[in-house]
């Protein structure tokens, strides 16, 4: 699973800390995130989409291939 | 603004090189007097990281919920069974076959039996909680 989470940070000027704040995790978590080393839980998932606007899948791609 | 910050990592590291230095000058004190020292170190340590810690009672709740922190957390418990289990088996296995401490041994071999009984019937309990 890829993400869109830096670029529409991105694109909105927010920093790591205030998305972090945002959605109510630590900034790490966010890092981890935008790099893909960690998947969002579905309520994760759901709190950052609803932070930008967006649905889920527009802000997180599923790839068919994947399996977990 | 308040540039102190909770950081449950380098908690468990100090906490960690702690008891290392603990266990590094074991020998030289009577077990009653360990079990003194170790106590007032890890009081101490608790009193810093609480000092330390003060006035960011939000960050440490947010530290404590972060799923991330929580997935991470799993992952080091489950391995760390899985390792301490290989250890105990194997320690038990060495005091009964090499050495006469047929006390410890029992002592082993019941520790490794409530062990696997704790893990079962928690895993039971969360089953139907879950």
């Amino acid at each position: 699973m890829t993400n869109r989470i830096a670029e529409l940070r991105k694109a909105r000027k927010i920093s790591q800390a205030e998305l972090a704040d945002g959605v109510d995790v630590t900034r790490q978590t966010i890092i981890s995130l935008e790099s893909g080393r960690y998947n969002a839980s579905l309520l994760l998932a759901h709190k950052i989409a609803r932070y930008f606007g967006l649905t889920i899948e527009e802000v997180f791609l599923f790839e068919e291939e994947e399996t977990t | 603004m308040n540039e102190r910050k909770a950081k449950p990592l380098r908690e468990e590291l100090i906490a960690c090189i702690t008891l290392l230095v603990c266990g590094a000058g074991i020998h030289r004190y009577y077990v009653p007097q360990i079990v003194v020292v170790v106590l007032g170190l890890v009081l101490c340590i608790w009193m810093f990281m609480l000092e330390v810690t003060k006035g960011t009672p939000e960050e440490l709740d947010r530290e404590a919920r972060d799923e991330r922190n929580l997935m991470l957390q799993d992952r080091a418990a489950w391995f760390c069974r899985k390792v301490e289990n290989v250890l105990w088996i194997v320690g038990w296995i060495a005091v009964s076959l090499f050495t006469e401490l047929d006390t410890i041994s029992y002592v082993i071999y019941w520790i490794i039996i409530l062990r696997y009984w704790l893990f079962f019937l928690t895993r039971w309990w969360m089953n139907r909680k879950y």
